[in-house]
């Protein structure tokens, strides 16, 4: 009697077993936003978040410099404005990546940003000499006034292009935090977690490939932000020669190294963007250990096809290409 | 041995969580039943996957003009655009769960349900 007990025990819970493991996980419902010039998807489990829009809106109202009332135009013109929270917290670290690139990371670099003009899909680069003439206007030590809260433009102007989808996806993310909601962010491609005890399969876009949709590895997250610089967006060739959009603040110029990308994985959404356009400034030799120097891990992609990935991945990251993965 | 279980009793057990993990691994495995073309945020159309065995088109008014997308064989392409950028056009062939093409001036995004990617970075 007592192994038939036994016997239909261990079958119970064997069945428990197999009616837990095929539930899984609650389906997650995706939802479309624009603004900021991007695409944003929210995809959480249950009904569509409120709010979303309007968050996307304010952040463009308050960070771009093409909407005339922002904060930034304002101080774009030469008005001396306040800054607080996140906005300040992102200035002062923008002022520090300024600092530990030697420059090449540079939010004072409006005029730069704007000769290039890479949105109007320019088809030739700009004339050296006027490159030369708009670099004697970008410089943070420079260009730019921050003590305290108070923020002033000196000369040339701000572009908060490398971290403006972060610090939405930061807003976003916080607001459906609050209202206890879970699921994944993700603002032009810079992506943040919402909420806890769900792990999400991240794919990191394939660098070499002309299309979007192809993949070089996947992440998995439980928590955390991440976002890519790389050289396949808002590119062109002009006299056999490739120009991409991430510009060298000192040089002038794109950035001109062996990386192709660099994704960041970062406690914030500002963090993950900011770093992963200096971590490609810095280029190889210094890209892990910057964001190492952040709580960051990174996963960079040199043109050679070698991928050099933070230990700290080393569980969670699957490649999907053929070349070689150096753990650093 | 008495009162306590029997290697059988173990193996029985061992063989249910293989099962269970079999069982698991193929319900995981999404495949996409829908094709879903969004316009500004909304969904417009839900298209069965197995209407995109055949080749054909569809034509849809974005923000900025028209967009048309070609099927064949379950893949799906931008195949014309009145965008001014044109990046759409350069997207590629999805034809997997997760796999999405956006148009961002027409507002404009066409994916296949499931997959499991929750998201791109890049």
């Amino acid at each position: 009697m007592k192994r038939r007990v036994r016997f239909f025990l261990a079958l119970a819970l064997c069945f428990a077993s197999l009616l837990l493991s095929s539930c899984g996980e609650k389906t997650l419902n995706r939802y479309t936003y624009y603004g900021m010039g991007t695409y944003t998807t929210v995809s959480v489990e249950g009904g569509a978040p409120r709010e979303i829009a309007s968050i996307l809106a304010g952040a463009e109202n308050e960070l771009s410099h093409r909407v005339s009332d922002s904060v930034i135009a304002a101080a774009n013109r030469g008005e001396t404005v306040t800054v607080e929270g996140d906005l300040l917290e992102t200035l002062l670290l923008c002022e520090t990546l300024y600092r530990k690139t030697d420059g090449r990371f540079d939010i004072s670099v409006l005029p730069l940003t704007s000769l290039w003009n890479f949105d109007a899909a320019p088809t030739s680069p700009p004339a050296p000499a006027e490159i030369e003439s708009v670099l004697a206007l970008v410089g943070f030590d420079r260009a730019v006034s921050l003590e305290g809260g108070s923020l002033r433009v000196l000369r040339g102007g701000l572009d908060l292009g490398a971290v403006g989808k972060g610090l939405a996806c930061d807003r976003i993310v916080a607001h459906l935090e609050k209202a206890q909601a879970r699921g994944l962010v993700s603002v032009g491609g810079s992506l943040g977690v919402a909420g806890s005890g769900r792990t999400y399969t991240v794919g990191v876009r394939d660098p070499f490939s002309p299309f979007a949709t192809d993949l070089i590895g996947k992440i998995r997250i439980g928590e955390g932000f991440v976002s890519t610089s790389g050289t396949y967006e808002k590119k062109f060739e002009s006299q056999g020669r490739s120009y991409h959009h991430i510009l060298n603040a000192e040089s002038g110029y794109p950035e001109e190294n062996s990386l192709v990308s660099v994704t960041v994985i970062a406690d914030s959404g500002v963090l993950s963007d900011a770093l992963s356009t200096a971590a490609f400034l810095v280029g190889e030799e210094g890209a892990i250990s910057l964001c190492r120097e952040f709580g960051a891990s990174a996963i960079a992609v040199k043109a050679d096809g070698t991928i050099l990935v933070s230990r700290e991945l080393e569980a969670c990251f699957a490649y999907l290409g053929k070349g070689t993965v150096i753990y650093q | 041995m008495k009162g306590a279980f029997r290697i059988r009793d173990l193996a029985l057990i061992f063989l249910f969580l293989l099962l269970s993990l079999v069982f698991f691994l193929i319900f995981r495995q999404e495949k996409a039943e829908f094709l879903v073309v969004e316009i500004d945020g909304a969904v417009v159309e839900r298209i069965p996957c197995a209407a995109l065995e055949e080749a054909g088109t569809r034509v849809y008014r974005g923000a900025k003009g028209t967009v048309e997308l070609s099927f064949q064989d379950g893949s799906v392409f931008v195949s014309k655009s009145d965008c001014p950028t044109g990046q759409c056009l350069h997207s590629g062939v999805i034809a997997s769960a997760g796999q999405c093409i956006v148009c961002l001036p027409n507002r404009f995004s066409v994916y296949f349900e499931g997959g499991d990617v929750d998201g791109v970075t890049g």
